[in-house]
């Protein structure tokens, strides 16, 4: 609508309509309407089909008459309607007059819209309670000139209704968010609590047959490396070996708990000056423990003598060298 | 010049017969309706511009003070192009 359509358009159309090229179109267009205009410069009549006529006024205008086809398609809209003589009594603006000049509307349409809503409120009364019945006469006497101009003017007119807008609340996918908030830790809590984890627990370890398993004292958390004994040439006699006198008596294993903030370098440079050293308790207790940095606090070490390998101090560090390096080819540190 | 004078020196200039002229000169007949209809306008270059404007309903008051309501309606106005003025 209120848009200037040109040529190229024009021609798609009619091309489309006419089963023919745009070019074709364009052309034929140009050429029919280049025709009309030799004809008005000539000061002849020109008419197109469909379209009107053109016509030369006495100036230097064209006169368009548009054909009565053209005319009538485009006012098909308001064919219904045709001229009306307005009675001398109607008000001078017809246009802004009461509802006497104004179109009727059909019935239906009318009570459609004035019926109130299905959701009007309306203050509850008892079934027993009688309708109260306005006295006519006893209620403008009640009110003031002031409030009796603010009445309608047409009072037969439904009231309006009176909308309260309430606010809705919904707490609920809140207090569902907490709750499952709340079961979540939960569940999280009673799981750590009732496994191990899988960064305390030694994957290494596999189970000992019954037949070699020695009984280990529980309340040293140290695994003892055992032998298969061979029940055919060992005796319960032979188990009971007594120490001879020449033997020197065996040095008491030192033991150390790691902690929180006691890790093995800490508890090597307690007993060992340096705490390169770990490695050494590492290889001691290497089969009872998992990864290096993964030690569970609590866990009970045997600390070893350094021994052969404290003949001299740099000799000791080469060997902490060595198997801190294979620590970390095995971990991949 | 007629309509069939017209519309040969059409189909003259875009080199088709005369069938096809008629078909053509109907789509175009058609194609004014529409966008007249939908208060387009249509420029034609060179020869000019038909412009749709609709008038609102209005009181039309005559010699003798009788009113009359005319209910509105659509005209269709023709704007010469430049060439054509300056051949005039």
């Amino acid at each position: 609508m209120n848009r200037t359509i040109a040529l190229p358009a024009i021609a798609a159309r009619v091309a489309e309509l006419a089963g023919v090229d745009a070019d074709t179109a364009s052309r034929f267009i140009l050429g029919l309407f280049g025709a009309a205009e030799q004809e008005i410069a000539a000061g002849r009549q020109a008419e197109i089909p469909g379209i009107g006529t053109f016509s030369r006024s006495d100036g230097a205008t064209v006169l368009f008459t548009p054909a009565d086809e053209l005319a009538d398609a485009v006012n098909a809209p308001f064919a219904l309607f045709s001229a009306v003589s307005i009675p001398a009594d109607a008000p001078a603006n017809i246009f802004s007059a009461d509802d006497e000049y104004r179109p009727q509307e059909p019935a239906e349409e009318h009570a459609e819209e004035v019926s109130p809503p299905e959701f009007t409120m309306t203050p509850p009364t008892a079934p027993d309670e009688p309708v109260p019945v306005v006295e006519p006469d006893a209620e403008p006497q009640s009110k003031e000139p002031f409030e009796a101009e603010k009445q309608p003017m047409h009072t037969d007119e439904a009231p309006e209704p009176q909308y309260i807008y309430v606010e809705r609340r919904n707490h609920w996918p809140w207090i569902v968010a907490i709750l499952c908030l709340l079961a979540g830790f939960a569940a999280g809590f009673c799981y750590g609590k009732h496994s191990s984890g899988p960064y305390f627990s030694n994957p290494d370890r596999k189970p000992v047959p019954l037949d070699t398993a020695v009984a280990a004292d529980d309340s040293v958390n140290v695994y003892i490396q055992t032998l298969p004994i061979d029940t055919d040439t060992v005796t319960p006699d032979t188990l009971t070996a007594t120490p001879t006198p020449d033997e020197p008596e065996a040095e008491e294993p030192v033991y150390d708990t790691v902690g929180t903030t006691r890790f093995l370098t800490t508890i090597a440079r307690d007993h060992y000056g340096r705490k390169d050293y770990w490695v050494f308790i590492y290889d001691a207790n290497s089969a009872n423990l998992p990864h290096p940095n993964r030690i569970h606090p609590g866990t009970r070490v045997l600390v070893p003598s350094l021994g052969p390998h404290a003949a001299t101090d740099s000799a000791t560090r080469a060997h902490a060298r060595q198997l801190a390096a294979e620590f970390y080819r095995r971990y991949n540190l | 010049m007629n309509t069939k004078q017209a519309l040969d020196h059409a189909a003259t200039v875009a080199g088709c017969d005369a069938a096809t002229a008629g078909r053509i000169a109907h789509a175009l007949a058609r194609v004014m309706r529409e966008r007249c209809g939908d208060l387009d306008s249509v420029a034609i270059p060179g020869f000019g511009t038909f412009v749709a404007r609709k008038h609102d309903e209005r009181v039309d008051t005559d010699a003798s003070g009788r009113r009359t309501l005319v209910p509105p309606h659509i005209d269709i106005t023709f704007n010469a192009g430049s060439r054509l003025r300056k051949q005039l």
